[in-house]
């Protein structure tokens, strides 16, 4: 008889298949609330179809993901924003033919009360520094702004869970140390999952890592335990079989 | 059992039809994603060629393969100077491709008169247990089997086709290996545009022509092709095969105007249920 | 701002000096007849009323990204329920609001069954073509006098003639041409009023916001699709008040209201107007009619070749249309002030079914 809370998000033999590559192969995976966890592993090990398949992006061949105890799998993208899931893929996602705070009232507005959207844009916009910007065009904004801007707006809707896909590609160092306090800033409400390449960005944000090789679970632990595996490392240098 | 045999002979000619005005755009959306709106007049100028190429005197079957030449060079041309420029970018080929149709259509009426002509045909009829069927209809049957057949021909067995088919799946990895997708795609209009104004020509002797000839067809190749899906052969066939049984079901037995809104209300009720028309989730296949 | 800051499609509160503009078109088109002939008052209305037709269009796909051929059903629907309410019951005023429901319920029922079954953009404007030729194809079929609704026979390619005018409470006669005049300017102006301030409401700005990006408004948990039916229904209602008014304005329908040659001309305004305002339809409406009906004295096949040209021509080099060319070559030359917030328009995307996903 257990008193563990129950996982926030599991998946359980999780599978992807396209046509005869599986891409994802019977995962579990639990994350626990509060976490920040890092999902990391070299290119094709299934960490981005692993990512999609949790957002509801992609279905999956086989196996269940269940967020909250409830299943997420072919449920509509904006049940998935409502049930408390806020997503962020690699290439900003925004509406780029409005400024700045239109983006940001939008995604107060999802939640809130149209009056109460207009007191929240300057709010969010403070929380993640966007404030000089409010006016521009976001199509017109550099990389890293629009970044930013996605990740303001995930985080304007309050949800319990953040997926954020490569949330530093492309960004310069300040830029990638800005971003990790904004990360570490969000976790104080909501638990967040990480799939990322950048080393130094992990180290900022990382507690628990998963790696994933070959569309499976690889180990799972402690960031510092893990960089010191010298299983982890073979497989990053492609020695592993 | 007569009632049988004569709408089983409606519905044999109601697939014709549409495989044989289908086929040149079902070739054009399935490789390039194009829908090219004007199908209608490359029909129809293919119809007017053939006429042309009676009045000077070649028999039937050398204006029909003139016909298709001289649209299929056309078709070439337009697609240098329109098409090209809009690849991607679906809406605006839509549109464009409307607005050559309305430029084609003004244009033939202002250079020949918005009056119709005709070529006089004498193939006669032949008797099958009760029926009276016309032998240039059953003709045409085997020119629409000849069409699907060369265009398969053509995509298995020849060069050319193993890159087009290549592009078709992916034109990126194609244009990485060597091959010019602005040439297959060029070459791919001008089949198209081809077996279009062959359309136009064969069915002259059915329906005449006149600059408004497109207008009658263009809707039906239409719905086949969306409704059939990516694949031109596979997509076309199914498609023709399931409206022209409905079309000659339907108006044989009330009429050919319940026929046509029969077809296009099954189309827009495939379309809802398989969003991607009959083979759009197909992988692979023509 | 800058002086042309009514030809901007964001949800942009408008200015000071939009009322002013809407104010003095309300003034100079009030005075209009008492400037002009009958002849080009005729003229005039017909412009009003079709700019109807053009704003719902624009509208729903300027605004709410769905490019539907599928107007001129609302269109033709409006028109014929004009005609025989009006004619079936005797009295104007009831048939004008069943002009404008039922093209709205009709609206409401294709819409949930295109949008609701996720249909790409794509297929959603191939659907409402297909809708409008079996419209106009059952509509022509209609000859026989087996086809009657009430007292009104249908009568097929002919249309229905002599449909009676509006009739108003303050005089006994039915409107007349000037009436008429007064009354298409009076919806033109309401309606484009009423839209340009719906869009700076929540639903508006949602609907915005969703054309440019659907996905992401998604994940963000908002149903798009209800906003996109909305919308639609909207444009549905619109496009049926311009049919009942022009069967106001000819005392006469037919199947033409429904066929794909007055569907083409709809495209060709909004894409010569511009479709990403709410100002550059009504405009191209002008333009364009002004342009046919010149062309129609001039010769007979003119038209349709000028009209093809002029469409192909604009999707190449002008795919924003007129005014906001226009409005882009203005900010261009006047210079502007620091603090302006008056937002530049990028072009939505359009989606290619089968496109790989990167």
């Amino acid at each position: 008889m257990s008193d563990t809370p129950q996982p926030l998000l599991s998946t359980r033999g999780l599978e992807k298949r396209f046509g005869g590559v599986v891409a994802v192969s019977k995962v579990d995976f639990d994350l626990e609330r509060g976490e920040i966890r890092c999902l990391i592993g070299p290119n094709g090990a299934g960490k981005s179809t692993f990512f999609k398949l949790l957002s509801g992006q992609i279905r999956p061949s086989a196996g269940t993901v269940l967020f909250e105890g409830k299943d997420l799998v072919g449920r509509a993208p904006h049940e998935i924003g409502r049930a408390g899931i806020g997503i962020k893929n690699q290439v900003p996602d925004v509406m780029n033919g409005l400024t700045v705070r239109e983006n940001l009232w939008l995604a107060a507005r999802a939640r809130h009360a149209p009056r109460r959207a207009d007191t929240l844009v300057d709010e969010i916009a403070e929380r993640v520094s966007l404030g000089p910007i409010l006016g521009r065009v976001v199509g017109e904004l550099a990389h890293g702004q629009r970044q930013w801007v996605e990740i303001a707006l995930v985080v304007a809707t309050d949800p319990k869970l953040i997926l954020l896909d490569e949330p530093a590609a492309g960004m310069t160092d300040e830029e990638t140390v800005r971003t990790a306090e904004l990360i570490r800033e969000c976790n104080r409400t909501a638990t967040i999952v990480v799939v990322e390449h950048d080393m130094k960005f992990i180290q900022q944000i990382a507690r628990k890592v998963t790696v994933f090789h070959q569309g499976r679970v690889l180990t799972e632990g402690p960031f510092e335990r893990i960089m010191a595996d010298p299983v982890v490392r073979d497989v990053y240098l492609g020695r592993a079989a | 059992m007569d009632q049988l045999a004569a709408s089983a002979y409606l519905v044999v000619f109601s697939i014709t039809l549409l495989v044989i005005i289908s086929l040149g755009l079902a070739v054009i959306f399935g490789l390039m994603k194009v829908i090219n709106l004007a199908h209608g007049e490359f029909i129809m100028l293919g119809a007017y060629a053939c006429v042309f190429a009676v009045d000077a005197g070649l028999p039937l079957w050398a204006a029909c393969a003139a016909a298709a030449l001289a649209v299929g060079a056309f078709g070439v041309v337009v697609e240098r100077v329109l098409i090209r420029h809009l690849y991607g970018r679906l809406i605006d080929t839509l549109l464009a491709t409307w607005g050559l149709s309305l430029f084609i259509v003004g244009a033939v009426t202002t250079l020949l008169g918005p009056a119709g002509r005709g070529i006089p045909t004498d193939f006669g009829n032949v008797t099958v247990g009760a029926l009276n069927l016309s032998v240039y209809n059953l003709m045409l049957a085997a020119v629409a089997v000849a069409m699907l057949a060369a265009t398969w021909g053509l995509a298995r067995f020849t060069r050319f086709g193993l890159l087009a088919r290549g592009t078709m799946q992916n034109p990126t990895i194609a244009g990485a290996m060597g091959v010019n997708p602005s040439l297959v795609y060029m070459v791919t209009f001008g089949y198209g545009s081809a077996l279009a104004g062959l359309a136009g020509a064969v069915l002259v002797p059915l329906t005449g022509v006149s600059p408004t000839l497109g207008l009658a067809f263009v809707a039906k190749a239409f719905v086949t092709v969306i409704t059939g899906g990516h694949l031109p052969l596979l997509g076309t066939g199914l498609a023709s095969s399931i409206f022209g049984a409905i079309d000659g079901v339907l108006s044989y037995r009330w009429s050919s105007v319940i026929g046509e809104v029969g077809v296009l209300i099954v189309a827009v009720v495939v379309l809802r249920l398989l969003p991607s028309g009959l083979t759009g989730r197909m992988r692979s296949g023509l | 701002m800058t002086a042309l800051d009514f030809a901007s499609n964001a949800a942009v509160r408008p200015t000071w000096r939009w009322w002013v503009f809407v104010a003095l078109s309300v003034v100079v088109l009030a005075g209009l007849p008492l400037v002009t002939d009958v002849s080009l008052q005729l003229q005039l209305s017909l412009i009003f009323l079709l700019s109807l037709l053009a704003l719902s269009m624009s509208f729903m796909w300027g605004y709410g990204g769905m490019l539907s051929f599928g107007q001129t059903v609302f269109y033709g629907l409006g028109g014929y329920c004009y005609a025989i309410a009006s004619m079936n019951f005797g009295t104007t005023g009831w048939a004008m609001l069943i002009a404008v429901l039922l093209p709205a319920v009709v609206a409401a029922l294709l819409g949930y069954f295109m949008i609701y079954g996720r249909l790409s953009d794509i297929y959603l404007s191939v659907i409402t073509l297909a809708v409008t030729l079996i419209f106009e194809k059952a509509i022509r079929a209609t000859s026989g006098p087996e086809f009657v609704v009430g007292s009104v026979r249908l009568n097929g390619q002919n249309g229905i003639p002599g449909v009676p005018g509006l009739q108003v409470p303050w005089q006994d006669a039915p409107l007349s041409m000037e009436g008429v005049f007064w009354l298409t300017a009076a919806a033109m102006v309401t309606v484009y009023v009423a839209l340009r301030l719906l869009l700076t409401t929540s639903y508006g700005r949602v609907l915005v916001g969703i054309r440019e990006n659907e996905a992401r408004m998604q994940l963000m948990g908002f149903d798009s699709r209800r906003y996109k039916l909305a919308a639609f229904v909207v444009s549905g209602a619109i496009a049926g008040l311009s049919g009942a008014l022009y069967a106001v304005w000819g005392n006469f329908v037919a199947p033409e209201m429904f066929n794909l040659n007055q569907a083409a001309q709809v495209v060709i305004w909004v894409i010569v107007g511009g479709r990403s305002t709410l100002i550059g339809p009504i405009v191209g409406t002008g333009v364009v009619q002004w342009l046919t009906t010149w062309l129609g004295q001039v010769g007979v096949g003119q038209v349709t070749l000028v009209l093809g040209f002029v469409l192909m021509v604009f999707v190449l080099a002008f795919r924003e249309g007129l005014l906001p060319t226009l409005g882009a070559l203005g900010r261009v030359l006047v210079r502007r002030q620091p603090g302006d917030t008056a937002p530049p328009v990028l072009p939505a995307r359009q989606s290619a079914p089968g496109a790989p996903r990167e």
